[in-house]
């Protein structure tokens, strides 16, 4: 297996038989995209631990080994830190904990910071969680029907269903290529890792417009092959894989609205409790 | 002979080109293929195969002429679909005939695309799977088989299709050694055990020999047509097409050219040893 393949998780569907691989991909879609309006949703204190507890309970369900997930995370520490950096240094509120010349950090900065570092972190681990126990195949399929009444606006949904299926099956087909060629092209002298942006643009052409000819091979005997099989199109398709919403998508649900209530109100607790104070320290 | 596939004065040409104008590739060409049969086809580079493979199932139309796929002629539009399902095509690179990430749902593809209730697809694809030694991998990536075992998952794709008629175009040609063993073993098995008519296109002569039926094209003609003995014992009509005899051949070859003649003609290393074995003693 290449390098380049093994550091790319994020994305990968890992089989496995949890209650979380057996949900109905519908439901699953539906509930990322709940679970990333609660992460954003969460301002305070207890709301944010609540979706920590929430996607801790989710990933603990998929047993998956949590190091999977942390590896997602790998990638974007810089990204994490930077916006830490940010909040922690314009955000200014409640006392000070920190005064050195121009800048001034206070607890609400570093409150602020703290979330959002783990609102990303809760923000890449539940789309990983989705793709990790979702097959392709299923989430494009859970994407098709849920977005079929966009056929009555004359999208083909089905059509556009088929294209993710097949992009998702080609990127490691592709990125093995890729290495490929490049490898060919180093043997063959070409310096792809040095000299300037430019220089490093323009080497990546003798690797890029091989591979762009090949996919369009690639294209020609896939759809040949497609054909074949019968592929008409998505009139009269049947499914191996029917849906049914099951007791476990409808108690997953259950439990995400629950955790939705929860989040509200703290929030609007905590906003009161804010007024009370404000309003007490007026009087 | 009950012909599943039937090529009838056929004529082809591709459409001419810049570089190239059209030239006939087949010129009234009759083909019979029996059922339940094991055919090989061989030909060097060129020959016309690939074409002829994708005349079986209508992917390809002849310019004049007729191609019956289970009686059905590929030029009618209507029977296209029947004829596909009847005819499957297994094609050299699995890496290009692969629909889906995940082994089953893959399988799945065409019985799905026939319409087939979800119940049956699922008996389908198991069989499918197990046809071909596949079915502990059902739920694994695709991308991660070796190469012989995503040509397997390519037949066990067709033969969800529940089809007549299997025709690979050189399905091994991409394969290391121990792929290509897998896949003529299991070409081989879906032959013997479940009667499926294989058309086996290739340009090594080894595979031919395992089949009960061996035509050798060269350039849109039928050069030789026989049981795999009787068409390797031309050995030198075969090497001016360019193909390569076996080594058991070969050797077979040069000794008669020495004055010793075996016979029946050996197509195995097997067979081979055990002739010499029993000259000696
Ligand atoms: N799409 C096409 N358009 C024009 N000419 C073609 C096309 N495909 C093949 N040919 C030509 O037709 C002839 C027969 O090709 P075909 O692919 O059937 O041969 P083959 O026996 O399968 O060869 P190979 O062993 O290389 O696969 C060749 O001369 C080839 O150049
Ligand atoms: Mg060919």
């Amino acid at each position: 297996m290449s390098a380049l393949l093994n550091d790319i998780t994020f994305g990968q569907y890992y089989p496995g038989n949890s209650v979380v691989h057996r949900m109905d991909p519908r439901a699953k879609v539906v509930l990322t995209v709940a679970a990333i309006v609660l992460i954003f949703l969460a301002r305070v204190a207890v709301a944010v631990a609540c979706t920590v507890v929430f996607t801790a309970a989710a990933v603990a369900l998929t047993r998956m080994p949590v190091k999977l997930y942390l590896k997602t995370l790998k990638p974007i520490i810089p990204i994490i830190i930077l916006t830490s950096v940010i909040n922690a240094l314009y955000v200014s509120s409640g006392t000070v904990v920190v005064h050195v010349w121009q800048i001034t950090i206070t607890t609400g900065g570093l409150l602020t910071a703290l979330y959002m570092a783990v609102r990303i972190c809760l923000l890449i681990i539940t789309s990983s969680l989705l793709t990790y126990t979702t097959s392709p195949t299923q989430l494009t399929d859970a994407i098709e029907r849920l977005l079929s009444p966009l056929a009555l606006l004359r999208l083909d949904v089905h059509t556009l269903a088929m294209m993710m299926t097949i992009a998702l099956r080609f990127i490691p087909t592709l990125i093995e290529e890729t290495e490929k060629i490049m490898a060919a092209q180093k043997a063959r002298g070409a310096d792809l890792d040095s000299g300037g942006l430019m220089r490093r643009v323009k080497a990546l052409v003798p690797v890029l417009i091989p591979l762009l000819i090949s996919s369009f091979r690639r294209a020609a005997e896939l759809a040949d092959a497609m054909e074949c099989r019968c592929y008409h199109g998505g009139k009269d398709r049947t499914r191996m894989r029917q849906l049914h919403l099951s007791a476990r998508d409808w108690l997953a649900f259950a439990v995400t609205a629950a955790v939705f209530g929860a989040v509200v109100a703290a929030n609007q607790m905590a906003s009161g409790l804010l007024y009370a104070l404000f309003t007490g320290g007026a009087l | 002979m009950d012909p599943i596939i039937q090529f009838d004065h056929m004529h082809f040409a591709y459409a001419a080109a810049e570089d190239r104008p059209a030239r006939p590739l087949f010129e009234d060409f009759s083909l019979a293929l029996e059922r339940g049969g094991f055919t090989a086809v061989l030909g060097h580079n060129g020959s016309g195969k690939s074409t002829l493979a994708r005349m079986c199932n209508g992917m390809l139309l002849p310019t004049a002429g007729a191609v019956l796929a289970d009686g059905m002629n590929t030029a009618d539009a209507a029977s296209q679909l029947a004829i596909r399902k009847r005819v499957g095509l297994v094609f050299q690179n699995p890496d290009n005939q692969i629909v889906s990430s995940i082994v089953e749902e893959d399988v799945a593809f065409g019985p799905e695309n026939l319409g087939v209730p979800p119940q049956e697809i699922r008996q389908r694809v198991d069989d499918a799977l197990r046809a071909v030694d596949m079915y502990e991998y059902r739920t694994h990536s695709t991308s991660r088989l070796s190469g012989g075992q995503k040509q397997r998952v390519a037949i066990a794709g067709v033969l969800a299709m529940h089809p007549r008629c299997l025709v690979l175009d050189e399905p091994t040609a991409m394969l290391d050694p121990r792929g290509r063993r897998e896949v003529l073993d299991t070409v081989s098995r879906l032959n013997r055990e479940r009667g499926m008519t294989v058309v086996l296109i290739t340009h090594y002569m080894e595979e031919a020999a395992l089949a009960d039926r061996c035509v050798v094209l060269e350039r849109g003609r039928v050069l030789l047509d026989g049981t795999p003995r009787q068409v390797f014992a031309h050995a030198r009509e075969l090497e001016a097409t360019g193909l390569t005899l076996p080594v058991p051949c070969q050797l077979a070859v040069r000794l008669a050219e020495a004055g010793l003649a075996l016979d029946p003609l050996p197509l195995t290393e097997a067979e081979c040893t055990a002739r010499l074995a029993e000259i000696l003693s």
